[in-house]
């Protein structure tokens, strides 16, 4: 039985030291400038939902879910819920562009390094699209949350 | 005065240009990379990374329009073909194809071999590129299965005599 037990602790610290999740933790810093040159910070948007969304202009499916966000954005907005997405265009032009043919209507904020920088780090981003959902204390949620989870996190919480 | 400097200058002529191809040899200076894979190659940060790191790799640029990676090559170093292979494989995914340019024209030696050294390589081509055209790597594992196929049925001869060599065969960009 004893035996069993130390075998189920492993097992059991073996996952949560692989995993390493960010839910529960504090959202990281995020300082960066919008298309207008203009500097935006994460921490302008305590008191509000925020949906962190990580993409780039030469990523195929990042730029099919800024279609997906572009139709719930109204609804969200709605609901107190704001969209930050960070580019990691290293291309300004390109990352203009994007937003332009994308009609993204939200707040943008770019990251120029790609994926060499320590935001990619922190957030901990292995791939694009990921998106990260704060709540209004600035404490992370939810990674890659669907649109319906989305919804039940802004509407009952 | 002039004229013993042009003399001297005509004079070494066929030596100046005999060492210029004797030690000019080809080389590369952008690429296109496709990678295929279970997920989207472009998207993903490991396959970025092990190519980056690679020493004769000064940029790699994702491109959505291509679904290709732009490679910008390091002149100071020799591209080497396994290397980019085992890099993306590394990664979780597989060389889809893979173009290579020449930095500067072939010396009339490598045209007429129809073969040049490149590092620890040797690349054998079928044709010089004309302009407006690349080099595609002819090989399995660097073409994807389907292509290398077609590749063997209508170079099988080529392919076959090229041995331990880097099959190059010009495409139209």
């Amino acid at each position: 039985m004893f035996i069993r037990v130390i075998i189920l602790f492993l097992c059991l610290s073996a996952t949560t030291l692989s995993a390493q999740s960010l839910i529960g933790k504090k959202a990281f810093p995020i300082q960066l400038k919008d298309p207008a040159g203009k500097l935006v910070s994460l921490d302008s948007f305590i008191g509000k939902w925020v949906l962190v969304d990580f993409w780039a202009s030469w990523c195929g499916p990042c730029r099919l879910s800024n279609r997906t966000v572009r139709n719930f954005y109204p609804a969200w907005k709605e609901k107190g819920l704001e969209v930050l997405g960070v580019s990691l265009d290293e291309d300004q032009s390109s990352w203009i562009r994007a937003i332009k043919k994308d009609r993204i209507r939200w707040p943008q904020v770019n990251s120029p390094a790609q994926w060499d920088s320590q935001l990619v780090l922190q957030w901990q981003i292995e791939r694009i699209p990921t998106t990260y959902l704060i709540d209004p204390k600035g404490i992370i949620r939810a990674m890659d949350p669907n649109p319906g989870s989305i919804l039940s996190f802004i509407s009952t919480n | 005065m002039r004229n013993i400097l042009r003399s001297m200058i005509i004079g070494f002529m066929p030596v100046i240009i005999l060492f210029c191809t004797l030690t000019a040899s080809a080389q590369f200076s952008h690429g296109r990379l496709q990678a295929t894979g279970l997920t989207c190659a472009l998207c993903s940060k490991s396959i970025h990374q092990a190519l980056t790191k690679l020493p004769f790799i000064d940029s790699v640029q994702p491109e959505l329009k291509t679904s290709s990676f732009e490679l910008r090559f390091n002149a100071q170093q020799p591209v080497s073909i396994p290397a980019i292979r085992a890099a993306v494989e590394d990664a979780g995914f597989f060389i889809g194809g893979l173009t290579l340019n020449l930095s500067h024209p072939l010396s009339d030696q490598e045209r007429r071999s129809k073969q040049f050294s490149f590092g620890p390589d040797v690349f054998q081509f079928l044709d010089e590129p004309k302009a407006g055209e690349s080099l595609q790597v002819i090989g399995k594992g660097i073409l994807s299965g389907k292509d290398f196929k077609r590749m063997l049925t209508r170079y099988a001869k080529e392919i076959k005599s090229s041995g331990s060599h880097i099959l190059l065969i010009p495409v139209k960009n």
